[in-house]
């Protein structure tokens, strides 16, 4: 009988279990995914070059998520600590980091193809409605007073070397980081830049940054292997990408939303939904290549 | 003079006389006569009058206009006239009449005339009170129903003021978008100076099948959707799931049920950039054919138990259809009725705005919706697709018979 523990559980047990299901995604997501990827290389024996440019990826991408975490950790031990001294400025710096460390997090801990730990991803990133995780720092820092952040900082502290311990064993296959590139994006297209959101700090750039930041590692762990099975994708996801890091570099470091024009956040939003797509293109051509743990 | 042969005596005419003095012998006659004729039945009708309202369990049809209502005069009085009134309008409104047929053409016409000539287009009209009803402006307090509460907010809920809320709503649903349009803009006209449109959800495209001879739909990110839904011949689901029963605490509600109403956008761009299998992998079934991961037709009964060689479930523990299906949620059904929404370009992303406006009909919203809801809130991978923006909850009264007032039930 298969059981619905997944709520409300511990986040190491949450983050073992994403791992589980991380691995599984060695022949994709789950079941389904693994028989497609199968039928993608059936009769075809991937070359040692593809094998060792899928280890690549799936260890890169591993460093990428651990040196998140870790640095997760850090800035929330800093945040803590500007909270307590009610040092505002240093808070927010601090603030502005662990989201950064977050936003590369984001896709393994929520929604990704191989993420089993909703629960908790939720709880690390707030909600708007729940004196929770980021969200509610950020509140506390743009519009409240400093003390209300301390409410959520348990959590936030115990969740740090959690996760580190939790994501050090993480092993996503390329066609997997490829989709979690597709969902970090859509976090940015549809909860950073949508017109539709609230605005709290008035600092959509640092999620921006952050974010963009974490697709680029994705695209990095991905290149080798890209550049042997598809590299007209390839070529196309790095003009996306060059041409969104092209238009932030023309914005003032630090902006507020008022300082970025309105035509930048619009060409942005355009140029998110083209790498969404690309991404989405990676996903199908690495398809079925893992890091060789996985191939019979 | 345009349409009106005989005009109507001036005085005493006002916007809603039509529909009371004259009016309702009229209405009786016409009814009657189509009635009579039984045309208006055949050719695209449902019956105003039942033991339960309908747009509930009656067939799904194409189009939807919910109009949410903030009540904005004081007075008990007027607004239990409003009521009676509406449900005048809607008898004559289901059976395709204009709200008016003799015009006096020195005032402005009582129907707006869009549907004149459209019939009626199987309309369906379902009134229902919210919460906010039952505050202290009416005296309704002691009638609320425990049920009757505000929706908490769930995870990730970005709720916008203009879709949440509303003391009344009427879902309108019908085979023709401009009979539902003009039933809420009729509505919305004789409310005048007692009540406002606080918001009007435009649905297109059913995305539910609610009696078993209707086939399932597809939403927007192109999955058949209502398969496994309650539908009219479920007698004994119904009576648990959907009826508010004798035995509930308020007997006014008895035969009525609970409208939930959310108002889902899609992420299609992240959605469409996803690979099937794993699109497949987060609503638990095949995209196609509306199978279950672990069976090969529409409705195939998903089996949960169901391991890959690895030992990994087939239907992932995070699959949309595990986290809702009753075998998994202690047992919770609803009988769910939404449309698809499109409505325009996010101007800053350049985004499609767009998705489902679900609606779902409960004997207690409390113990059916607002616990499933958690539940998917915090475990469904489809969450990461899908943004809740608007939020509604609603009691509908019973049906009513020919000779019973909309609303007496809840004043008396
Ligand atoms: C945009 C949002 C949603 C989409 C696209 C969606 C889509 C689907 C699809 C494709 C199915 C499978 C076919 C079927 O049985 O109908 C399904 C089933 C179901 N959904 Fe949703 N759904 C959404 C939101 C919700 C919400 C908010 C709820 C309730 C709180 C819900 C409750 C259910 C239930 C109870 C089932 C039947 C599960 C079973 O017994 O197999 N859905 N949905």
């Amino acid at each position: 009988m298969v059981s619905r523990q997944r709520l409300r559980r511990p986040l190491v047990a949450a983050i073992a279990l994403a791992t589980t299901s991380v691995l599984l995604a060695g022949c994709g997501a789950n079941a389904h995914v693994a028989a497609r990827t199968t039928t993608t290389i059936a009769g075809k024996v991937p070359s040692r070059a593809e094998q060792a440019a899928a280890l690549f990826a799936t260890t890169r991408y591993r460093r990428q998520i651990v040196q998140a975490a870790e640095g997760f950790s850090t800035s929330v031990n800093a945040l803590d600590g500007a909270l307590r001294s009610g040092d505002r400025q240093a808070a927010i710096k601090a603030w502005a980091a662990a989201q950064g460390s977050f936003d590369v997090l984001r896709p393994v801990l929520l929604g990704g193809p191989a993420s089993s730990a909703t629960y908790d991803g939720q709880l690390l990133a707030g909600s708007k409605t729940k004196g929770q995780g980021l969200h509610a720092i950020e509140r506390a820092l743009f519009q409240g007073p400093l003390s209300d952040g301390l409410a959520a900082m348990p959590e936030l502290r115990a969740a740090g070397p959690q996760l580190v311990i939790g994501l050090f064993r993480t092993i996503l296959q390329p066609s997997a980081i490829a989709v979690n590139q597709v969902h970090a994006l859509g976090f940015l297209a549809d909860h950073v830049l949508s017109s539709s959101q609230e605005r709290v700090s008035h600092r959509d750039l640092v999620d921006v940054l952050a974010i963009i930041h974490a697709v680029r590692g994705g695209f990095n762990a991905l290149h080798p292997l890209a550049n042997l099975v598809d590299p007209k994708q390839l070529s196309a996801t790095s003009t996306g990408l060059d041409q969104v890091d092209a238009l932030l570099s023309t914005l003032p470091p630090g902006a507020t939303d008022a300082e970025v024009p309105t035509e930048v956040w619009a060409r942005l939003g355009r140029l998110v939904s083209v790498l969404q797509f690309d991404f989405g293109q990676l996903a199908g051509s690495t398809a079925g290549y893992s890091s060789g743990r996985y191939y019979a | 003079m345009s349409t009106s042969e005989a005009r109507e005596p001036r005085s005493g005419v006002t916007r809603r006389a039509v529909l009371t003095a004259g009016g309702a012998a009229a209405v009786g006659a016409v009814i009657a006569t189509s009635r009579g004729a039984g045309a208006a039945t055949q050719t695209g009708s449902i019956p105003f009058f039942g033991k339960h309202q309908g747009g509930i369990v009656t067939p799904a049809q194409g189009h939807l206009a919910l109009g949410v209502f903030t009540v904005t005069t004081p007075d008990r009085q007027v607004l239990k006239e409003l009521l009676s009134e509406w449900g005048r309008a809607a008898r004559r409104l289901t059976v395709g009449l204009p709200l008016q047929e003799i015009y006096d053409g020195s005032y402005p016409p009582s129907d707006t005339g869009e549907a004149l000539g459209l019939g009626a287009a199987n309309l369906t009209l379902t009134f229902g009170y919210g919460p906010s009803l039952f505050d202290s402006r009416f005296g309704l307090a002691a009638r609320r129903p425990v049920a009757l509460v505000d929706l908490p907010p769930f995870d990730g809920d970005e709720l916008d003021p203009a879709y949440t809320g509303g003391d009344l709503c009427v879902q309108a649903c019908a085979d023709d978008p401009q009979v539902a349009f003009h039933a809420i803009r009729s509505l919305a006209q004789l409310g005048l100076g007692s009540v406002e449109l606080h918001a009007l959800q435009v649905g297109s495209g059913r995305t539910s099948a609610t009696t078993s001879d209707q086939r399932s739909a597809r939403n927007l990110l192109g999955f058949k959707d209502g398969t496994n839904n309650l539908r009219s011949g479920d007698d004994a689901l119904l009576k648990r799931w959907l009826w508010v029963g004798e035995r509930d605490d308020q007997r006014w509600m008895t035969g009525g049920t609970y409208l939930v109403a959310r108002r889902i956008r899609m992420n299609l761009s992240t959605w469409s950039s996803t690979p099937l299998t794993v699109q497949e992998s987060v609503i638990g079934r095949k995209r196609d054919s509306g199978a279950p991961l672990t069976g090969t037709r529409e409705h195939d009964k998903a089996n949960f138990q169901a391991l890959d060689p690895h030992g990994f479930p087939v239907i992932p523990l995070g699959a949309h259809i595990r986290v809702a299906a009753p075998e998994t949620n202690g047992g919770v059904h609803l009988l769910r009725r939404g449309y698809n929404f499109f409505d325009g370009v996010d101007e800053r992303t350049g985004n499609l705005n767009a998705g489902l406006l679900f609606i779902c009909f409960q004997r207690d919203p409390v113990k059916q919706f607002t616990a499933l809801q958690g539940d998917l809130a915090r475990s469904d991978n489809l969450s990461q697709y899908i943004t809740h923006v608007g939020s509604g909850v609603f009691a509908c009264p019973p049906g009513i018979g020919p000779n019973d007032d909309l609303g007496a039930s809840l004043f008396t």
